[in-house]
């Protein structure tokens, strides 16, 4: 009997083994993803690989709308609401950010993801990983080009940056950080390297893409602020890479400004390069979330409500528009606000709650700003039925216009100033339908400084809520008056103001033209700090790469 | 056995037993596991019945150990055993809580009220910086959770809590190991039946401005609010007095060769808040077969938990955001829009439904309307299939098989109706619909085999273990509908899919899988008695390690004792009756807490995340993680000595333990610069951690007098934590720290805690405050230590203030008999520890306008000035944590046997739980549970916690 069950015991003990299939293997098996070294890349593959290398560019665009190009400049702010932004926000408008405000630092971490994955292609095209039968240095070319795209962006916001374009690094290697001199050649270097292999057509393949005349827009961006990179100018150079495109034929001025900034916008004219978004498919372009009110879910008729009620237009800077120009209007939500019924937005904050929704042209200073008060920004076309969080309208990094005022700008300061009047008068005809007298300027206006009263400019809002006396908000208003006549080439200032305001690039233009540290707007007072003009490197890269030597007055 | 010889006999199933005897003076031994030995001189009496006393005090009580059992007198190694009769009494969440103040050395905590949420559990120190501090819990040798068997049907929970006890679970068992053992059928026919009702109210509540404090302040301009003209007590308007019921019916009984135990347990708990409850059914029947003379043993066990909730967030319990609104929502709104003043009406924003909303501007509903219009069921089964099969061929060989298989299923439904805020500003109704299951299959074989040889009591353990688990989810959301009638129910309705530009519902499927591969051997030895040694081993492979070079890892321990007393020298020492001394070491794993760490894998991009291509969106192929081949396994070695003794007749008996615990190759979610990485962290193995510790436990009955009787019990823990390195070859920080949390917006991006190499785990690090300027501006002391003003200070001057984890534990247990009366009384209290007072750093400064704050908002800082600084997290909100609980109470009393006609015994008792808290922390309890790295974090949007109180009574027929 006894040894009869021994016999059951092993024989039990393995049927049982082996029916849990396999008793000594562990368990290897991936269901929703897929195991690297088992994959075998297809030829299809490499444009699910390219996508890696181009789409962070989405946070990258969302971040200079928003945040690190305007809410630090003196075209928006963001004040503090009755709803909240009493944190970092502040900071950007008095330049006081520090190596933890994320409005200035966060932009960072996604250019370098932007870096690393066009590392990553050009790694796995060049070692064979992907297989690539036709038009592998093509490929290559427009990664570097994109690459270089990336590290202008840290040029532009960090300067002294570490440069990497190698993907396959040993363990625990770290990168090398440059001087800003140093990037601004290798980024010259590297585009016009890249130039000759790019794809020239502009079509629907190449939407989105680097072709040879994103390249030559990239390189006249580089060319137009070689002053402020590197202390040199170069700005024949510039004249010279926009005179590529213009000549190309390839683009043109679209009919009107509006249109450039459309929800469905990807047909436009003007597109250089093109970050597609999509509110199903490219999430992330949250202007709406970022600039207006709740109320607005319903005006627009969202399909998340949305809104946190963020920036304001800076009234001074508004106040520089001609009554005439469209821009002011197209650009802008001003005055009483409706539903689509008809009916009145009403207020449902502070003291300004239950009275309709008139937007004014008043911020009464950074310390409080309710929902009427300032400009609100619009230059998105903001649709019914779209997502807050996920506008459809697709950002142009380079526009031909842009391209147009780079040419003319450099010609103005190298001493043709009629000619760059013919080139801002064709823009401003656009803008003047309504008066087209006042769309021609002449090359004398055109060498004038700015329009623009600079200064402090805080008002006390006294509000009487039936307490015993009346609460007034700005208790000690600041006004000084700094004017902006003695800004050489202000008024071309002013034009760019005008044509590129809420594109995300407002801070580089008053660096370039000497006002960003010398000028006080609203409550944020003249720093006459150079060392503003770059952001600090983020405390949390500094701890992960003790190469990294902090910018200066940081 | 007859004394002083070495026969003896051994009773048969029904307790029979045939001795010869020689002698009318010998003197018979009767002993038996879990009680006292009695002597009986055997005179003339042919037909001697013994009835054995339960040992209470007794070292001979049987402690369960990995894979087997073991007399306490024999173990090695540091083990705390409690029993039925000590547990906690009254409304338990779990068993943790059954152990609460019991274990030394064990920190349970119960951070909040929310009747679905679990205890988390701390043992000896945090020894990861990665994974959790979860032990690892078996019932009745198969993995579960806290949950799975009701606490009613425990018989014993033993915790593990040295490395030499825990290595032979391996990799699972750094945390501690739980070992849960449910009643056991036997022959005896029984019916129990035990039952509980109860309540519950908040242990503490915040000071907020009420309406009257309000609206004076909007009068004179402090504050920038509406007067509503209302008088609403938000946290009033939310809660309820809840009533919790449970019931335990248990039977039990058979022939001693097939005998049965049935248990059923339902219990139904409402939370405090409405619309949070937890409802649970526990159904578990036993079934023991013993044949072929009992060679051959069969245990088959079914087990059925069925937890229901409701739900007012979509996957979560209780929505924990209407706590939060329920503090800031301004208490001049009424409830329901018909009780605003007209005046105001007019001028608000127009939202369907009755509900009084405030605007959407600060994106906060009126919390009554949130738990209203919201509708959710969560739905979870768990049924377990067990098997166990014991073959004992001869008395000193076992194989046993144990089979498990174990299936979690979840549902959950989640509405909204049309007079949501949600609703009512964007989407028309919205829908959830999701569902999880889990597998967990489990085979065991192991082998044993004990013999007596002389003087050498060998025992020797072999085993083979398989465990495979398979997780799969699906969940899906839909908005839209054209009516809210039928909540999640008819889910295609919904057009989230066809709004005008085209956006997608969201619908998400997922499934992982892993097995655990392990051999495992143990042997004991002890010699004459006195002298007692234990080595264990375990190789074990880890599906979560595919990938990396190192699949496999070896777990050895090995324990000694020396049972002091029982030497010749010491008989003469007779008000000692036991001493022993332990030493182990052992080595322990710690399990990473999520699948494929070490694979280096490929995804697609979501499809919110495409790339435009040609026109067309096409899904990108990315890296998921850096990879990291040479990933290997975290390894805990510790080393434990231990004192046991019992003094003046087993009076006074206790515990020392004092341990060394050392963690190496820490996993950490390494910070690395992008480039070169993909990825701004990769998990890698670069920290040693050290833990060390005291644990003491002193028993004492001081009283034993027939009608009067008190038993006492001491616990004492202490714990320092270091983190010894952080680097390696290939990892090395620039700096040796590195920061975790978060001070939450508008101060997001700024740590709360600093994690330092040399320093302990826990420390909060902020600006300190010196003092507060005239204006209201905060004084920190710079790196200096100079003052200087918030507007100039850095993020270099932070400082340490403080510390997350208490440094001592004490527990106090009393019970006391007299007559039918009993009274039992735990006291537990932490000392040495500081906690962040979230709810003071965002809702007491005058900074917020609009929304509700706390009373003291408008208190002078220091007696000095009103704050008018903006929110900066510092150690003005770190404050002392100490505190001393009289955690539960419990009197009962018993009844004389028939008090009521058939009913064998009945006891009726009275508890509380959370009675008395003594604190200097001004929060509303000090007692937080806070994650692995942020110790101490009292987050401000908790679920509060509760005092209880339950009547009970048990009934045995």
């Amino acid at each position: 009997m006894k040894t009869k069950y021994k016999m059951i015991y092993p024989a039990l003990c393995l049927f049982l083994c082996l029916s849990f299939n396999s008793c000594l293997e562990p368990d290897d098996s991936v269901y929703t993803t897929i195991v690297a070294d088992k994959y075998d890349y297809s030829e299809q593959d490499m444009v699910r690989l390219l996508g890696n290398a181009y789409t962070p560019w989405r946070s990258v665009v969302v971040g200079m709308i928003n945040e690190t190009q305007t809410i630090s400049s003196d075209e928006t702010l963001v004040p503090v609401h009755p709803w909240g932004w009493n944190g970092t926000t502040i900071n950007m408008h008095l330049h006081t950010w520090t190596s933890e405000t994320g409005e200035a630092i966060n932009r960072w971490g996604e250019l370098y993801t932007g870096i690393n994955n066009a590392n990553q292609v050009i790694y796995q095209i060049e070692s064979g990983m992907v297989p690539v039968s036709e038009g592998k240095e093509n490929y290559l070319a427009e990664l570097k080009a994109l690459r270089a795209s990336y590290y202008y962006m840290l040029c532009d916001y960090y300067g002294n940056v570490p440069y990497l374009t190698q993907f396959n690094v040993p363990d625990g290697f770290l990168p090398e950080q440059i001087t800003r001199k140093a990037l601004n050649d290798s980024i010259i270097k590297e585009v016009t390297e890249a130039l000759p292999l790019l794809p020239e057509n502009v079509d629907k393949s190449t939407y989105g893409r680097f072709t040879q005349w994103g390249a030559y827009a990239l390189l006249a961006k580089m060319y137009l602020n070689a002053e402020v990179y590197t202390g040199t100018p170069q700005w024949e150079k510039c004249i010279e890479a926009c005179d590529k495109i213009i000549s190309s034929g390839k683009f043109d001025l679209a009919d009107s400004q509006k249109e450039i900034f459309s929800a469905d916008n990807e047909d436009c004219v003007e597109a250089i390069f093109a970050v597609p978004f999509d509110q199903s498919y490219a999430s992330g372009l949250n202007i709406f979330n970022y600039v207006l009110n709740g109320q607005f879910s319903q005006v627009y008729s969202t399909t998340t409500f949305g809104g946190w009620g963020g920036s304001a237009a800076i009234p001074q800077f508004i106040d520089t528009f001609d009554e005439d120009d469209s821009r002011l209007k197209d650009n802008y939500l001003q005055g009483q606000q409706t539903y689509p019924d008809g009916s009145n937005v009403m207020c449902e904050l502070g003291y300004s709650l239950g009275k309709p929704m008139d937007i004014v042209n008043v911020v009464p200073g950074l310390d409080w700003a309710e929902e009427p008060h300032g400009l609100h920004l619009a230059k998105y076309e903001y649709v019914a039925g779209m997502n807050p969080g996920a506008m459809s309208n697709d950002v142009f990094v380079f526009r031909y216009t842009d391209v147009l005022m780079m040419k003319a700008e450099c010609l103005l300061r190298t001493g043709h100033a009629d000619d760059v009047a013919k080139i801002v008068t064709q823009i401003r005809e656009r803008a003047f339908k309504s008066n087209p007298a006042k769309a021609e300027v002449t090359g004398d206006e055109l060498m004038e400084g700015s329009c623009y009263d600079y200064g402090l400019r805080e008002s006390s809002y006294v509000v009487d809520n039936g307490g015993e006396s009346p609460v007034v908000l700005i208790p000690n208003p600041r006004i000084t008056h700094e004017g902006g006549a003695d800004i050489q080439y202000g008024r071309f200032l002013d034009e760019l103001g005008w044509e590129f305001n809420q594109e995300g690039r407002r801070r580089q233009d008053m660096i370039r033209f000497g006002v960003w540290t010398t000028k006080s707007w609203l409550s944020h007072e003249a720093t006459k700090d150079a060392n503003k003009e770059l952001y600090p490197i983020p405390r949390t890269e500094l701890e992960k790469n003790g190469k990294l030597k902090q910018n200066p007055g940081y | 056995m007859i004394k002083g010889s070495s026969q003896g006999a051994i009773t048969d199933l029904d307790g029979k037993f045939q001795l010869e005897y020689n002698d009318e003076n010998d003197v018979l031994v009767f002993s038996y596991i879990g009680y006292q030995s009695q002597e009986i001189r055997i005179g003339k009496q042919h037909f001697i019945k013994v009835k054995l006393k339960p040992s209470s005090m007794a070292l001979d009580e049987v402690v369960v150990v990995g894979y087997g059992q073991q007399k306490k007198s024999e173990l090695t190694a540091a083990i705390s055993s409690v029993k039925q009769t000590d547990f906690i009494k009254g409304n338990v969440r779990d068993a943790a809580q059954l152990l609460k103040g019991k274990v030394a050395g064990l920190t349970i905590v119960n951070s909040t009220g929310d009747p679905t949420e679990n205890s988390s559990i701390l043992l000896r120190g945090t020894n990861s910086l990665q994974g959790s501090n979860s032990p690892l819990v078996l019932i009745d040798g198969i993995p579960g959770d806290l949950r799975t068997v009701s606490p009613e049907d425990i018989a014993q929970i033993d915790v593990l809590k040295d490395g030499s006890s825990a290595a032979i679970y391996g990799t699972r068992a750094t945390n501690g190991v739980i070992l849960i053992t449910t009643r056991k059928a036997d022959s005896d026919f029984s019916i129990n039946y035990n039952g509980y009702v109860g309540t519950e109210t908040f242990a503490k509540t915040e000071k907020l401005l009420n309406a009257s404090d309000f609206r004076a302040l909007i009068k004179d301009g402090t504050i920038s609010a509406t007067d509503f003209g209302g008088n609403t007590d938000w946290l009033e308007a939310v809660t309820r007095t809840p009533v919790n019921h449970g019931h335990n019916l248990s039977v039990k009984g058979g022939t001693p060769k097939t005998n049965y135990l049935l248990n059923v347990n339902y219990k139904k708990n409402q939370g405090i808040f409405k619309k949070s409850d937890n409802e649970a059914l526990v159904v578990r029947l036993a079934v023991n077969h013993s044949m072929f003379n009992d060679k051959l043993r069969l245990n088959v066990s079914l087990n059925s938990n069925t937890q229901n909730f409701t739900t007012t967030g979509d996957g979560t319990s209780f929505n924990r955001n209407i706590y939060s609104a329920a503090l800031v929502t301004n208490p001049t709104l009424p409830i329901y829009k018909k009780d605003v003043d007209p005046d105001v009406l007019a001028s608000m924003p127009e939202y369907d439904g009755p509900w009084a909303q405030p605007s959407a501007l600060v994106a906060i509903a009126n919390p009554l309307s949130t738990i209203e219009t919201a509708n959710g069921k969560h739905h979870r089964q768990r049924t377990r299939l067990n098997g166990n099969i014991t073959f004992q061929p001869i008395e000193s060989l076992r194989f046993n098989a144990l089979l498990s298989w174990d299936r979690y299923n979840e549902t959950r439904g989640y509405s909204e109706s049309f007079d949501n805020f949600n609703t009512t500003v964007s989407h028309d109704g919205f829908a959830s619909r999701g569902t999880r299951e889990t597998t967990d299959q489990l085979f065991e074989f192991t082998a044993q085999y004990s013999e007596i040889f002389d003087i050498h009591n060998i025992s020797v353990l072999a085993g083979y273990g398989y465990q495979k688990n398979v997780y799969e989810d699906y969940w899906m959301q839909n908005w839209n509908f054209p009516t809210d009638q039928f909540d999640w129910n008819n889910i295609s309705l919904g057009r989230g899919d066809s709004d005008i530009l085209g956006s997608r519902i969201p619908v998400s499927s997922d499934k992982s899988s892993g097995n655990l591969i392990s051999f495992f051997g143990r042997v004991n030895y002890i010699l004459a008695n006195k002298y007692l040694a234990t080595v264990s081993i375990r190789h074990e492979a880890d599906s979560k390690f595919v990938g990396s070079n190192q699949v496999w890892g070896t777990f050895p321990a090995v324990s000694l004792a020396w049972r002091i007393n029982e030497e010749n020298f010491m008989k003469s020492v007779s008000w000692i009756n036991t001493l022993k001394l332990r030493a182990g070491y052992g080595v322990t794993g710690i399990a990473p807490s999520s699948p494929y760490l070490a694979t280096y894998r490929l995804g697609y991009t979501g499809n919110s995340d495409t790339f435009y291509y040609n026109g067309e969106w096409v899904n990108k192929l990315t890296p998921q993680s850096n990879p990291n081949p040479e990933f290997t396994w975290e390894k805990k070695k510790e080393f434990n000595v231990g004192l046991d003794f019992s003094i003046l007749k087993d009076r006074i008996s206790g515990t020392i333990d004092a341990y060394y615990r050392k963690t190496v190759d820490l996993l950490y979610n390494y910070p690395v610069p992008v480039p070169p990485n993909v990825y701004n962290t990769t998990l890698a193995n670069v920290g040693t951690i050290s833990n060390k510790g005291i644990e003491v436990m002193i028993n004492g009955i001081v009283f034993d007098k027939k009608d009067f009787g008190w038993n006492t019990t001491l616990t004492y823990s202490t714990n320092r934590n270091k983190l010894d390195k952080l680097n390696n070859s290939q990892y090395q920080l620039e700096n040796d720290y590195f920061y975790v949390g978060d001070a939450q917006p508008p101060m997001s991006g700024v740590p709360t805690h600093r994690v330092k190499v040399g320093e302990p785990i826990g420390q909060i690090w902020g600006w300190k405050v010196l003092d507060i300027t005239d204006e209201g501006k905060w004084i920190y002391e710079d790196r200096n230590g100079n003052p200087v003003e918030s507007k100039d200070i850095t993020t270099e001057d932070r400082k340490v203030i403080g510390n997350g984890l208490p440094k001592h534990y004490l527990g106090w247990n009393n019970e006391f008999r007299y007559k039918n009366f009993d009274l039992s009384v735990t006291m537990r209290g932490a000392f040495g520890f500081q906690n962040i007072n979230f709810t003071r750093l965002h809702y007491e400064n005058p900074v917020e306008k609009s929304m509700n704050v706390l009373k003291s908002t408008y208190d002078k800082v220091f007696g000095k000035a009103v704050l008018s600084d903006t929110k900066q997290f510092n150690s003005y909100y770190v404050e002392d944590g100490d505190y001393w609980k009289i955690d539960n109470i419990v009197l009962g009393y018993n009844f004389k046997k028939d008090f009521i006609k058939g009913v064998k015994g009945m006891r009726v008792y009275f508890s509380v739980q959370n009675a008395v808290t003594f604190t200097g922390y001004k929060g509303l309890d000090p007692e937080v549970g806070g994650s692995l790295l942020t110790p101490g974090t009292d987050d401000r949007n908790k679920y509060p916690t509760t005092r209880s109180y339950t009547f009970g009574v048990n009934l045995s027929f």
